[in-house]
């Protein structure tokens, strides 16, 4: 059973979808000081934000955490051993489309190395490539 | 600060100055005709390693006439962190503009060593000023802040003629309680977990109905 999904949709399921280009919003850590940003695009499950979500709230034991996804599209699977055809099958399970460039998790309250080794647990619960990235601050303003 | 800037012919694509080593920008302001510049960026680098958003900068360009600006705007690659583009704001000296100042926040907290976390509500504050006054950061001592303190924004050391667009009652900084923190979904609606049962059990059979 998913952890996160939404309370109504308008419509069961959905078509799959492409994920072409880079994000063009929610790609700024805007909340905490880091943020977790992913590289490559990819759908991202309602278990595995949960998994992530866990690990930084058990990394950041001082800090806040926010998540900046939400599983809101459903995927569909046919049913084991069924002949093709007869319909779209029922619900699998829910995800987040993620784009190259996103900032799906953001953190804050630990220092620097610790943000890094943050970084490196949560990176074992996603399936793709993410970079830690550092709020944007001038020179000046450090 | 300076920086040296050459004007661009706009038959030169942004993305060919920037392969060659220069950042694209647009310098424009009160009494100021538009103009289209490239800067160097190993130059660039230099100086916003040194200055805040609200710092006047001098940009002289193509070694004749020197400007007194503002970054508007800065845009930023996603991803590599390269900067794209600079909107360089000629402001006019004698009228009051509006701009986001940074906030420096100087020692640790004791309410820290007590276990609080350190929340910075307000990294930026709004203010009004006219462009010879406008402060280039705002610093804040929060080494005397305990669990539960906050710095608001009339207990700020305003200097003359810098009048801040935030209520006056609105908490800068505060130290607050680690129970009191959760985790927090900004673009997430609640979850609703329904124990044991299969998601697509959930759901109402009707086509266009709402889904659980």
């Amino acid at each position: 059973m998913p952890a996160l999904f939404p309370k109504r949709t308008k419509y069961r399921k959905q078509q799959r979808g492409r994920m072409k280009g880079i994000a063009s919003r929610g790609a700024e850590v805007a909340f905490g000081e880091y943020g977790i940003q992913a590289l490559a695009p990819a759908w991202i499950t309602s278990q595995q934000i949960e998994a992530v979500r866990t690990a930084l709230a058990r990394g950041t034991h001082r800090g806040r955490v926010w998540v900046r996804i939400f599983p809101d599209k459903p995927y569909t699977k046919i049913a084991a051993e069924s002949r093709m055809g007869k319909g779209k099958g029922a619900v699998e399970n829910w995800v987040a489309v993620v784009r190259p460039g996103r900032v799906m998790f953001e953190f804050s309250g630990v220092t620097e190395a610790e943000a890094k080794e943050i970084h490196r647990r949560v990176s074992c619960k996603l399936p793709i490539p993410t970079q830690l990235k550092v709020r944007f601050q001038l020179g000046g303003e450090r | 600060m300076l920086v040296n800037a050459i004007r661009r012919p706009l038959t030169v694509k942004a993305g060919a100055l920037r392969r060659q080593g220069f950042v694209p920008a647009v310098l424009y302001g009160a009494h100021v005709a538009s103009l289209h510049v490239s800067i160097p960026e190993k130059e660039l680098l230099d100086m916003l390693d040194h200055v805040t958003r609200s710092t006047p900068v001098e940009v002289k360009v193509d070694g004749k006439k020197t400007y007194h600006v503002f970054l508007k705007e800065i845009q930023v690659h996603p991803i590599t962190e390269k900067f794209l583009h600079l909107d360089l704001y000629v402001a006019d000296p004698e009228r009051p503009l509006e701009m986001n100042v940074p906030v420096r926040f100087l020692g640790t907290p004791r309410g820290i060593k007590d276990g609080g976390v350190f929340e910075a509500v307000h990294s930026y504050i709004p203010v009004q000023a006219v462009p010879a006054k406008m402060p280039p950061r705002i610093e804040v001592d929060v080494s005397d802040l305990g669990i539960g303190d906050s710095i608001l924004v009339k207990d700020l050391p305003w200097p003359e003629g810098v009048e801040p667009q935030l209520p006056p009652e609105d908490a800068v900084v505060t130290v607050a309680a680690r129970r009191a923190l959760e985790v927090e979904a900004p673009v997430a609606a609640e979850a609703v977990p329904a124990e044991g049962a299969e998601v697509e059990e959930e759901k109402p059979t009707g086509g266009e109905q709402p889904a659980a």
